[in-house]
């Protein structure tokens, strides 16, 4: 049973479709239109979750999947705009990250999740042609926004 | 049938920003390209974790050096949003002025580029002439032709007096007389329908699932415009149309980017217009809390996306920037298949790229 | 001596370089106006040539040296030779019974060098210019040459000379036979690779083409050669159209002459500034299924009038 902990966010289509799969919901990011969703699942349940929105809601627009590491986690925060903006949100552990890539869900993501491998080495199983894409050919260094990479 | 490999990129005359590309030909029909992009990538999203907030909106200012204004400003949202803060009407109306006068002076700068490179100098000439008048207008606002400096956390930096009211009000005079021209001029000329018609194909299906913003969108039918959909003051008080097509060719966008030049004519008409009196900006607080924010804009080549988290220090723990422009590459395999060699160059041009803003 | 002037200085290779200079400054002027600019000085194209002259000659590993060097020497042997049978101003360095035929065929050897260029020529970029300039040789040449040969015809002589004083008996060619010129002007334009038919050259498609990898004094003489192409060009069309340099017999030879060389010059640079480039397809669909039909058409009109 999932634990929804915003008395206001158990309302919204949204969170009551992914019931069953994710770990909570609140309204957390602050935007000016009013402030955004975020659900936080589990990274097991993150193909489901996308094909419920997909399949259910009608889903289509993702802005972008946002990396983040907060070690010794490693967060990604998948943005979904449908009138108004929500994010998925799913935490994998710092060394040898590895995600399900969602790219025959949602055609869409094949740049952003090449773009977080570049940046944080996340793996993503599945993805057609998963190299980085911004680095310069032969990086060999760390990926740039992890934590222990020092610039300067 | 002869198969060659045709480089395009990272320098071609087509290009203006570095990218490559490598086009498979059999005789002139392209069968397929890979793309290779990061030759402009600055490691911006890095860098914003090392400065403080103010001076990220100095950095950010430089993502693109078209749709500056909109990112600096997109940015400021978010910090806004963060710091629970509220700029005064008049600070976002001129947000909102400077906003349309960059969608004018891209607009007509991509109408050229896309000339040029069928071989239409001339409407590239008077499209740029026109473009004069646009910058001519920015340079009276803040100073700067292409680069403003204008946004400032809790509202802009600089006014507008009367008298520059007076004036830029008979520059958008000239320029809509110029700009409708132009567009009369566009959308009669047969060479360039011939050059666009049919190339570069994408349907709203395809656009829907490669997640495409902006013009090339809502030139395939997707009716979709974030000054519309999550509107901010002033957008929420004036009344604009957003131009859709359904045909998802090069000549669509054409028409969808030449029919938006003419909305945002007259929009920065009335935003002048009905700009109320007041304060500039409102006093910021130093310290941003600890949270996460969001917010998006309408640049001129579709939705700008910022997340920006904060932990309490000087500097955001994360800036994440998603341009409008990638997506609108993630479709160029797409189109590129099956057109002739010399569909190329309108297909690039068609999806009006901004590689410093893709690459960042 | 009368012979060796006429080679080397009037009407033959000094005058051919000033005119070639002059109608590249007119036709950049005129292109300039179109576009609401100003436009080069005077002097630009013979400071872009002399700029050329100087610089460094590269020859790209993979391209054949000796054809490199010869291929823009023979284009601009032909043009040259080519100029000793064109009347400028009435004024011809040789005229014979099928002078016309030896011209026409001289002004094509041009198209073939350029099309070797690309040939001999290692990145994709020239060879995809030099697939291009020949298939646009192929869509262009035939309309060029069966309305050219339509005064031929009324005159009932192979002999630019010929053509010209018959014009003088009866009409200027363009007003008997309108359609011919249009073509011939059509033509023209493909033949000199002038936007909107410079497909060969696309900058933005193939960056220059057979040209790309040609620097230093080898550009300086295919742009030259270039040039003088498109004078002897506009100088055949106002021969074989506009009766060369006949007006009334009291207004001297060589200023009405020029007055028309800079007419049909000034039509060139219009169709340069109001037209995109066409795409190869879109022109070998236009030379074979219009203006082809249209020659034969006009053709079989003046052997009816004619004959």
């Amino acid at each position: 049973m999932s634990e929804a902990s915003r008395l206001d966010a158990t309302r919204n289509p949204i969170v009551c479709a992914l019931a069953g799969l994710c770990l909570s919901a609140e309204t957390r990011i602050k935007s000016a239109p009013g402030d955004e969703l975020v659900i936080r699942l589990p990274v097991e349940n993150l193909r489901a979750a996308v094909a419920v929105l997909i399949n259910q809601l009608g889903v289509t627009h993702l802005t972008t999947i946002t990396g983040e590491d907060l070690p010794p986690q490693l967060t990604l925060k998948y943005h979904f705009w449908q009138k108004r903006g929500f994010t998925l949100e799913v935490e994998l552990p710092g060394e040898a990250p590895v995600a399900a890539s969602i790219v025959d869900l949602i055609p869409g993501a094949a740049l952003y999740e090449r773009e977080v491998y570049g940046m944080f080495g996340v793996a993503f199983e599945g993805h057609p042609d998963l190299q980085p894409l911004l680095l310069p050919d032969g990086w060999d260094g760390a990926p740039p926004l992890r934590k222990e990479v020092h610039s300067g | 049938m002869a198969r060659t490999v045709i480089p395009i990129g990272p320098q071609h005359p087509l290009l203006k920003e570095p990218l490559a590309f490598q086009i498979m030909l059999e005789g002139e029909r392209v069968t397929d390209s890979t793309m290779r992009m990061g030759y402009v990538h600055r490691g911006i999203e890095r860098l914003c974790q090392e400065r403080t907030y103010v001076q990220n909106i100095h950095l950010l200012e430089r993502v693109c050096g078209i749709c500056s204004h909109v990112h600096a400003m997109t940015y400021c949202h978010a910090v806004e949003s963060l710091l629970g803060i509220e700029v005064p009407l008049r600070a976002a109306y001129l947000r909102a002025l400077l906003c349309e006068l960059e969608r004018i002076h891209s607009h007509l700068l991509w109408m050229g580029v896309l000339a040029r490179n069928i071989g239409l100098d001339t409407i590239f000439m008077y499209a740029w002439r026109d473009r004069e008048v646009v910058l001519d207008i920015m340079e009276a606002l803040s100073g700067g032709r292409v680069s403003h400096a204008i946004n400032i956390i809790g509202g802009v930096r600089s006014d507008v007096t009367p008298e520059d009211r007076e004036e830029i009000l008979e520059q958008l005079t000239t320029l809509d007389r110029q700009v409708t021209r132009l567009v009369g001029v566009v959308e009669h000329e047969r060479s360039l329908q011939t050059r666009t018609k049919g190339v570069g194909l994408l349907s709203l299906e395809q656009v829907r699932r490669y997640c495409v913003v902006g013009p090339v969108a809502r030139a395939s039918g997707l009716d979709a415009d974030m000054r519309r959909d999550e509107p901010r003051t002033p957008y929420d008080r004036l009344s604009f149309n957003v131009p859709t097509h359904t045909a998802g060719d090069v000549w669509a966008r054409t028409l969808v980017r030449m029919q938006e030049t003419r909305v945002s004519v007259e929009l920065c008409r009335d935003i002048l217009k009905e700009i109320p009196e007041g304060p500039l900006a409102v006093r910021a607080p130093r310290r941003v809390p600890p949270g996460e924010a969001i917010s998006r804009s309408e640049a001129p080549r579709g939705e700008v996306f910022y997340y920006v988290r904060s932990d309490g220090s000087d500097t955001p723990a994360r800036v994440k920037i998603r341009t409008p422009t990638l997506p609108s590459l993630l479709t160029l395999p797409q189109q590129l298949k099956g057109v002739t060699m010399a569909d190329v160059s309108v297909v690039l041009s068609g999806v009006d790229l901004c590689i410093a803003c893709a690459d960042r | 001596m009368n012979a060796l002037i006429k080679l080397l200085i009037f009407p033959g290779f000094g005058f051919l370089f000033i005119a070639a200079l002059a109608f590249d400054w007119i036709d950049r002027r005129m292109i300039a106006r179109y576009h609401g600019r100003v436009g080069p000085p005077w002097y630009q194209p013979l400071a872009d040539f002399v700029k050329l002259l100087a610089k460094e000659d590269i020859v790209p590993e993979g391209t054949h040296g000796l054809a490199a060097a010869a291929l823009p020497i023979v284009s601009l042997t032909a043009v040259l030779t080519a100029s000793l049978y064109i009347p400028v101003g009435g004024i011809v360095g040789a005229s014979f019974e099928g002078d016309l035929i030896v011209v026409l065929f001289l002004l094509t050897l041009p198209a073939l060098a350029y099309f070797l260029a690309g040939w001999i020529s290692v990145g994709a970029y020239s060879v995809l210019g030099g697939h291009r300039s020949l298939l646009q040789y192929f869509s262009y040449e035939v309309p060029f040459l069966m309305a050219v040969t339509c005064p031929a015809i009324l005159a009932g002589s192979w002999s630019i000379a010929e053509i010209i004083n018959s014009q003088a008996q009866t009409a200027w060619s363009a007003l008997m036979q309108p359609l011919g010129f249009i073509l011939a002007l059509i033509g023209l334009i493909g033949k000199l690779k002038r936007d909107p038919l410079d497909i060969p050259k696309a900058k933005s498609e193939v960056v220059a083409g057979p040209l790309t990898d040609f620097s230093g004094r080898k550009l300086a003489l295919w742009h030259l050669t270039m040039n003088m192409q498109t004078v002897l060009g506009i100088f055949l069309l106002v021969n074989l159209f506009f009766g060369g340099s006949r007006l009334f017999d009291r207004v001297p030879a060589l200023p009405v002459f020029g007055m028309k060389s800079v007419a049909i010059l000034l039509a060139l640079s219009t169709a340069s500034a109001l037209y995109a480039r066409l795409r190869i397809d879109q022109l070998m669909d236009l030379g074979w299924r219009v203006l082809a039909p249209l020659a034969l058409i006009q053709i079989l009109a003046t052997l009816w009038i004619g004959g």
